[in-house]
């Protein structure tokens, strides 16, 4: 367990969601913007309601398109958000501000170990850890759900983090294991650290700047 | 209940599954989607001249592959729609049936299928359950589409694959007859066959090098029917496609890649983060996780309006659960049958995630056979988990997934028939409604005019006229001429009679005597015509009860 937290200590520090967040950390910057509202997109709902009214299908529509519906819709939609591969391991969040958007939240190379990691939990379920860690991976993301704007960062670090510990059980196992795919993954993951750092030194930079921002 | 009622009571639920999966995929067949797009009409139509003439628009005799708008068209599509058209005539239904008819039978044959690679009845009418509804399947089963055509074959191949590993070698023919003409099916299966086979090899060779007879026989009759396709597969046309879909004939732009260099001078960084194999792997990893994205596959759906349903992904919410749970078995079974099917399903979307597009349900439509056979292995396994939980649980769990259920369905269903028609009806990236009303309109009064020049802002306005008009095939064959008016961009037939197709520039074109322009509205100022040189005589509209084309008549 120890050595478990050691690595995903190690993990979490090197992700490129956390070092972003270190680069362009501003006491200002954490402020929550809205909140997905139950009258979102209302008037594309009307539009729609409008459209199956016209059909004759207006009553039998309406216990399935109505606004309620439509707002449970949005924030489901925005939960599976957190799960998507493009958040997670190749663009991360669309502000620029909390992504250099050449690297996801986490590394690629986490995902063979977060896979591992997640199988080693459910088969050791009645375990009151492993309980604990996959009822906090499926509830640490419904936060997210209820923010408008999409793919947003800080947010979800509670999911990241638990993601990142999850990489971390996978990693054990895999060093325990299967030696061979271990040193693969830490090449890969030696790789991408570095091309990471090297973005983030040399052209987020110039992105960031171009967009308005410069965070330094 | 004996075996025999086990087995009727089976038999009448594959019917009901079976007629449900017939009547989702023919009901309002014409009519929905909202019209045919050039897809389907270079499909109806061609098929139509080769019923006719035995060849093709461009009078090639039989050809193996159709040169179509200049994307070069797979023929097995167009040759199944041969006997459909020449019992139904050329119209909608018609160019929609193969798919319609392939899409239902391919659910009994994952039904087979299924029951094959698990042993367990249930799981196989579960499996075929979830076909006959999939929101994916039906969204090109009724379409005029190759796709389900391509899926049916790899169904029926790898099901007949299993049938001769258990029973009769001899049945190894027949799946090789199905990768064969699987190959003739759609561009993605020439790169998912090869890597399917080669998985069947590596997981069952013990059982195929032991009746090497069999196994040469069928290698040969794959071989023999692979052969035709060498030579068209290194021609223009081919290596255009090949270029123009995938990421092969990508390049970013050349700003970007200066301005890399540029702040990469002097180092060897450049070199070894910017290189092409690290950015192409970057592209297609990035697209093969597509595939997986919950946001993709069950909230958004693709870009395209063409394969999307309108607010929904390409699979229902309740399906999530199902699907996770169907993943945990595969990953736990230390079956060999179980392990092909998640193989199967991480294969499945490699073609897609070569091409240009971030998501491409249609190239990837090879996921959904193991999908659904996933799905019925996750109903099962928490159907399980779910009858030992505590009955308040159970009561409001159920209660909860249940209002899922139906809201999911009920959406698809209103989502589907009405506003999906009503938001992708627009544009080639669309259904390209208007064309049939535009030649319904034009037809009347073409004698009139010297010329009738159709604007191709919608792209593809030639291949509807032929189609409605049911224009002789021979005759256009004399006629036929491909244009294309930009880099990159699909052709368009030049013309044929007094019909000519092309950008309308108005300014230059209002100028000509006695001739009928076809027009969409954003190219003229219907205020600004003045009297004296040209009229409009008749309007087309979108759904929406916007303008789709003007008719304006130059004197």
């Amino acid at each position: 367990m120890k050595v478990t937290l050691i690595i995903a200590l190690i993990f979490v520090c090197i992700s490129p969601w956390f070092l972003v967040l270190v680069r362009n950390y501003r006491t200002d910057t954490f402020s929550f913007t809205d909140l997905v509202k139950l009258n979102e997109n209302i008037d594309e709902l009307n539009l729609e309601q409008t459209q199956l009214r016209d059909a004759h299908l207006g009553k039998t529509s309406r216990p399935i398109v109505n606004k309620y519906n439509n707002y449970l819709k949005s924030l489901l939609g925005r939960y599976l958000e957190s799960f998507d591969t493009s958040f997670l391991f190749f663009h991360g969040d669309i502000d620029l501000q909390w992504s250099t958007q050449t690297a996801g939240a986490l590394y690629l190379s986490f995902l063979p170990m977060i896979l591992v990691g997640l199988f080693i939990l459910i088969e050791s379920y009645k375990n009151i850890r492993s309980k604990t860690v996959i009822w906090i991976l499926l509830i640490s993301p419904i936060p997210a759900a209820f923010i408008k704007p999409h793919y947003q960062t800080l947010i979800r670090i509670p999911f990241l983090l638990v993601l990142t510990y999850i990489a971390a059980v996978g990693f054990i196992w895999l060093l325990k294991k299967r030696r061979l795919i271990t040193v693969l993954l830490l090449i890969l993951l030696i790789f991408e650290i570095a091309q990471f750092g090297h973005d983030l030194i040399r052209h987020y930079p110039r992105r960031l700047e171009n967009q308005g921002q410069s965070f330094q | 209940m004996n075996k025999f009622n086990l087995i009727k009571h089976e038999i009448l639920i594959l019917i009901l599954i079976f007629s449900i999966g017939v009547f989702l995929r023919f009901f309002l067949l014409s009519k929905v989607p909202i019209s045919l797009n050039w897809d389907e009409a270079t499909f109806g139509y061609n098929a139509y001249s080769i019923l006719k003439t035995g060849r093709d628009e461009y009078g090639s005799f039989l050809p193996l592959i159709f040169k179509s708008i200049g994307d070069y068209k797979n023929p097995l599509m167009v040759y199944l729609m041969v006997p459909s058209i020449a019992v139904f005539g050329l119209n909608e239904f018609s160019v929609r049936l193969p798919s319609a008819l392939l899409g239902s039978l391919s659910i009994l044959i994952i039904y087979l299928l299924t029951k094959r690679l698990t042993n367990k009845s249930n799981i196989a009418l579960l499996s075929a359950s979830f076909l006959a509804i999939s929101p994916w399947h039906l969204q090109f089963s009724r379409a005029g589409l190759e796709i389900p055509v391509s899926l049916f074959l790899t169904l029926t191949a790898i099901y007949f694959f299993i049938l001769s590993i258990e029973k009769n070698m001899k049945f190894l023919y027949i799946t090789a007859l199905a990768f064969g003409l699987g190959l003739y099916s759609y561009y993605s299966d020439r790169f998912f066959i090869p890597m399917m086979i080669t998985v069947l090899f590596i997981l069952f060779y013990k059982q195929l090098l032991s009746h090497l007879k069999e196994f040469i026989i069928a290698s040969l009759i794959f071989f023999l029917l692979t052969v035709p396709l060498i030579l068209p597969f290194f021609s223009h046309g081919s290596q255009n496609k090949i270029l123009n879909t995938t990421l092969l004939g990508y390049h970013p732009p050349l700003s970007y890649i200066n301005q890399l260099k540029k702040e990469d001078s002097g180092t060897v960084f450049y070199s070894l983060f910017h290189n092409d194999f690290v950015f192409y792997s970057w592209l297609i990893l990035e697209r093969y996780g597509n595939y997986f994205s919950p946001g993709y596959m069950f909230v958004k759906g693709p870009p395209d309006n063409r394969q999307r349903i309108f607010g929904m992904g390409m699979m229902y919410f309740f399906d999530l659960p199902l699907l996770l749970g169907g993943l945990y078995l595969l990953f736990k079974k230390r079956d060999k049958r179980l392990q092909f099917i998640l193989i199967w399903l991480l294969i499945a979307p490699l073609p897609a995630a070569i091409t240009r597009d971030e998501f491409h349900p249609r190239r990837a439509f090879e996921m959904i056979g193991p999908l659904m056979v996933i799905l019925a292995l996750g109903t099962d396994l928490l159907w399980n988990k779910f009858s030992r939980l505590k009955r308040s649980t159970k009561i409001v769990v159920g209660i909860i997934y249940t209002y899922l259920i139906g809201y999911c369905l009920g959406f698809y269903f209103f989502s589907y028939y009405i506003l999906t028609p009503l938001k992708t009806f627009k544009g080639s990236g669309g259904w390209q409604y208007g064309y049939k009303q535009l030649v319904q309109k034009v037809s009347k009064i073409q004698n009139e005019y010297s010329k009738i020049i159709v604007d191709t802002e919608y792209q593809g306005p030639y291949i509807y006229f032929l189609f409605y008009e049911k224009y002789p095939p021979q005759k256009y064959q004399t006629q036929a001429e491909l244009v294309y008016y930009c880099q990159g961009c699909l052709g368009e037939g030049a013309g044929f009679d007094n019909f000519v197709f092309r950008p309308i520039d108005w300014i230059a074109d209002r100028n000509l005597k006695n001739v009928l322009l076809v027009i969409p509205p954003d190219k003229i100022d219907p205020n600004a015509l003045g009297t004296n040189r040209a009229k409009i005589i008749d309007k087309v509209y979108f759904p929406n009860q916007e303008v789709a084309f003007y008719l304006v008549k130059t004197f």
